[in-house]
C-alpha cells in the first residue's frame, strides 16, 4: 500500500516540529527516515501512524484520506524505539494481543490465534520462547517480539521508530541484514526513522534525509550519498572535510563550501605538485593543488587507513586510502605529504552548522 | 562491546564496594543511632498499641465484647465502614481519572490542579470540617435549600461521608501520578496501534501496569477513611447511635469514663492499623519488585546489561588472574 503525507505541519507550541512536509511513500518500498535528533523524522511517523494529529495537511493511504481515521483503525504496525512491550504478558500474549482485542466477530478461534502467533514466532526466530516474559529477553529479542506483534494483526503498512537504536552494535548489525531480508520476504511497505546514516544507507530503498522540520534529500541510498542535495546532507552522510571559500568564477563573491570525502583523496609526494594552498583556498586552487601539510595520525587497523593531515593552518584534513595504496606509498606520522582531491563538491554557504 | 561494558560495571561495583568501606561509620555511632531509633520506636509506636490492648482487656474479656457488641458501638461500627465502603471507590475513581489527566496531558491549570489534591494534607482537619459546615449547615450556602428538598447534610451521614471523602482524596491520586508518569504512554500506544479500543487499553494494559501502587493508594485511604476524626467529629454532631463512627465513639465512650469499653473499641482500629500495615508491606515489596524488574528492562534496552546467552567470550575476560 503506497502511502502519502502532503503539506504536514505539526507545531508543539512554539517549536514547529514540520513544516510543510510532503512525501509519498511507495507499495511495498523499505524507506527510511534519516535525520539528527529534532529533525522531525519521530513526528513525521506519528502523523502516518495516527498517533499525532498534523495541524495541517493530510495523510492518504492508497489515495484515501485517512487524516481522520483513529489509530486503531488505520491498520498500521508501529515498532516503539522502547519496543512497549507489556510486561504483565509473556510473548505469547504480547503477539496475540492485537488478535485478542478484535471484536468478537472478526476475532479469530483460540486455536487460529495460537497458529497465527507459532507461525509469526517462527518468522522472527524465537520459536519456543513463548512463555517468556519479556524481562527474560535480550534486548534483539525482544525487538523481534515488538515486531512479531505489529505483524500479527497483518497491518497495512509497518513503521518502526529507532527499530535498532537502543541495541550495543553487533546485535544491531544482525537484526539490520534480517529485517532487510524480512521486508523481502513479507514486501510490506514500511517506513523506519533512524539517526544512524549506515543503517539508512545499508537497508532502505529509498533515504529521506530531514532536518529541521523539512525533508532535504529523497532518493536512493546511492542518490544520497554520492550526489548530496545540499551542504546538510553531505556533511551528514558519511564523513567529509569542509573548505570554505569562494564559488569560482560567480562576480557576486558568494561563500561556498567546498567538500571532499575521505576515500576522495589521492595521497602525493610533496615534490609531485609545486605549490600548496591551506585549507581556507577556493575549491578552484583546491582541486588543482590540494592541501599538503604533515601526518600527524595514522589508523591502519581497518579496512581503510585513515590519515589525518594537519594543513598549514593547523586544520585537520582526513584522508583515507585503501591499504595496498599504504602499502605502495608508505606514508609514516610526521611526514609532509600532499592530499589532492579527485572530486569536490561546492555548496553556496547558506547552511550553518 | 558487551565484553567491555561488563568490565565497566564490574570496576563500578568494585568501586561501591571501597565506597562503602571509607563511608561506613564507626560502630558506637551506628549502635546509638540504632539503639535511638529502635527505642523511639517502641516508646512511641510500639507501646501505646500494647497499652491499648491491655486496656482493652482490663476488666475481662466479657466487658470486651459486650463494648463491642453494644448497639451503639455495633452502629459505630456500621457507619464507618459505610462511609469507607462508600468513599475508597470513590476516591479511586477520583484518584485514577486525576492522576490520569495530570500524568497524559498538559494542560492549561495542570500544576494548579496538584497542588489542588495536596490540599486536604496541608488543610487541618477541623478546618475541613468547618468548611463542610459553612457550605452545608442550615445557614450555609446550600443549606436551606437542601434542606427544602428534605436533604440533611450536616449531622447526618452525607456530611461524613462528604468529610471524609474530602480528608482521602489525596491518596490514591498521589500514588498513581508518579507512577503512570514513570511508566510513559508507550505500552498504551502501542496497545492502540494494535486495535484496542480504550477501555480494552486500560483493563489490559493500564491497570495491570498499576495495580500494586493502586491497591498501595486504596489501604491506606481506607486507613484513613476509617481512622478519621476531626473533620467527621465536626459535621457529625455525635449523635449516638445514629452519626458516631468508631473514633467519635471511642472517644464518647472516654469522655465517659468507660475506659475498658473506649480502649476495646480502639483495639479495632489498632487492629486494622496492623492490618494495614501488613497489608502495606507486601504491597510494597510488589511495588519495588516491579520497580526492579522496570529498572531492568530498561537497562536491557539501553543494551547496558547482556542477558543470558547474550554473553560474549570476553564478558568473563576482567577476571582477576589467581596467584
Amino acid at each position: 500500500m503506497s502511502i502519502e503525507a502532503l503539506n504536514i505541519t505539526k507545531r508543539f507550541g512554539q517549536f514547529v516540529a514540520l513544516d510543510d512536509v510532503s512525501l509519498h511513500v511507495r507499495s511495498g518500498e523499505l524507506l527510511a527516515l534519516l535525520g539528527p535528533s529534532g529533525s522531525g523524522k519521530t513526528t513525521l511517523l506519528r502523523v502516518i501512524a495516527g498517533l499525532e494529529l498534523p495541524d495541517e495537511g493530510d495523510v492518504r493511504f492508497d489515495g484515501e484520506s485517512v487524516r481522520d481515521r483513529h489509530v486503531r483503525k488505520r491498520g498500521v504496525g508501529f515498532v516503539f524505539q522502547h519496543y512497549a512491550l507489556f510486561r504483565h504478558m509473556t510473548v505469547l500474549e504480547n503477539v496475540a494481543f492485537g488478535l485478542r482485542v478484535k471484536p468478537r466477530h472478526e476475532r479469530p478461534r483460540r486455536a487460529e490465534i495460537h497458529d497465527r502467533v507459532g507461525e509469526l514466532l517462527r518468522l522472527v526466530h524465537l520459536d519456543g520462547l513463548a512463555g517468556r516474559y519479556p524481562h527474560e529477553l535480550s534486548g534483539g529479542q525482544r525487538q523481534r517480539v515488538a515486531l512479531a506483534r505489529a505483524l500479527a494483526v497483518r497491518p497495512r503498512v509497518l513503521l518502526l521508530d529507532e527499530p535498532f537504536g537502543a541495541l550495543d552494535a553487533k546485535v544491531r548489525a544482525e537484526l539490520r541484514d534480517w529485517l532487510r531480508r524480512l521486508h523481502e520476504e513479507i514486501q510490506l511497505t514500511s517506513v523506519f526513522v533512524t539517526h544512524d546514516q549506515d543503517e539508512a544507507l545499508e537497508v532502505a530503498d529509498r533515504v529521506v534525509v530531514m532536518n529541521r522540520g523539512k525533508i532535504e534529500q529523497i532518493g536512493t541510498p546511492e542518490e544520497v550519498f554520492h550526489s548530496p542535495a545540499s551542504a546538510f546532507v553531505m556533511d551528514f552522510l558519511g564523513q567529509s572535510n569542509r573548505f570554505h571559500g569562494r564559488v569560482p568564477g560567480n562576480s557576486a563573491r558568494q561563500e561556498s563550501i567546498s567538500y571532499v570525502r575521505p576515500h576522495e583523496f589521492e595521497l602525493l609526494k610533496p615534490s609531485q605538485s609545486t605549490r600548496s594552498i591551506d585549507a581556507t583556498g577556493s575549491g578552484d586552487q583546491l582541486e588543482s593543488m590540494g592541501v599538503t601539510g604533515e601526518i600527524r595520525k595514522i589508523y591502519s587497523a581497518s579496512a581503510l587507513v585513515r590519515i589525518e593531515l594537519s594543513a598549514a593552518d593547523g586544520r585537520l584534513v582526513h584522508v583515507q586510502i585503501s591499504q595496498e595504496e599504504f602499502q605502495r606509498l608508505a606514508p609514516s606520522v610526521g611526514q609532509t605529504w600532499t592530499a589532492r582531491p579527485r572530486r569536490i563538491r561546492v555548496f553556496a554557504a547558506d547552511y550553518q552548522i | 562491546m558487551a565484553g567491555i561494558i561488563t568490565h565497566t560495571t564490574g570496576v563500578s561495583g568494585q568501586h561501591a564496594q571501597q565506597r562503602s568501606r571509607v563511608d561506613r561509620d564507626p560502630v558506637w555511632v551506628r549502635w546509638t543511632l540504632s539503639f535511638l531509633a529502635i527505642g523511639f520506636a517502641i516508646l512511641f509506636l510500639v507501646l501505646p498499641l500494647v497499652v491499648v490492648g491491655v486496656y482493652a482487656l482490663s476488666e475481662g474479656l466479657r466487658v470486651f465484647l459486650s463494648a463491642l457488641t453494644d448497639p451503639d458501638a455495633r452502629s459505630a461500627i456500621r457507619l464507618t465502614l459505610i462511609t469507607a465502603a462508600i468513599v475508597v471507590p470513590a476516591n479511586t475513581l477520583f484518584g485514577l481519572v486525576a492522576a490520569w489527566a495530570i500524568a497524559r496531558f498538559r494542560f492549561r491549570g495542570r500544576s494548579l490542579l496538584i497542588t489542588l489534591i495536596d490540599l486536604p494534607f496541608a488543610i487541618s482537619p477541623v478546618i475541613a470540617g468547618l468548611m463542610l459546615v459553612l457550605v452545608f449547615g442550615l445557614r450555609g450556602w446550600f443549606g436551606s435549600t437542601l434542606s427544602d428538598w428534605g436533604v440533611q447534610v450536616i449531622f447526618s451521614t452525607p456530611g461524613i461521608v462528604l468529610a471524609t471523602l474530602f480528608i482521602t482524596f489525596p491518596f490514591v491520586a498521589r500514588e498513581l501520578i508518579p507512577l503512570l508518569e514513570s511508566q510513559g504512554s508507550d505500552q498504551e500506544e502501542s496497545a492502540l496501534t494494535l486495535g484496542a479500543s480504550g477501555w480494552q487499553m486500560f483493563f489490559r494494559i493500564t491497570l495491570p501496569n498499576i495495580r500494586w501502587g493502586l491497591l498501595y493508594g486504596m489501604i491506606l485511604c481506607n486507613a484513613r477513611a476509617m481512622g478519621e476524626f476531626g473533620a467527621v467529629s465536626i459535621v457529625s454532631g455525635h449523635i449516638r447511635g445514629l452519626t458516631n463512627t468508631l473514633p467519635l465513639h471511642v472517644e464518647v465512650l472516654y469522655n465517659d469514663y468507660q475506659l475498658a469499653a473506649a480502649f476495646a473499641c480502639a483495639s479495632l482500629l489498632a487492629l486494622l492499623a496492623l492490618f494495614t500495615l501488613f497489608l502495606k508491606i507486601a504491597v510494597e515489596w510488589k511495588l519495588s519488585r516491579d520497580a526492579r524488574l522496570a529498572a531492568r528492562d530498561a537497562i536491557i534496552e539501553t543494551g547496558l546489561l547482556p542477558v543470558r546467552g547474550d554473553r560474549s567470550p570476553r564478558s568473563t575476560s576482567p577476571s582477576t588472574p589467581t596467584t
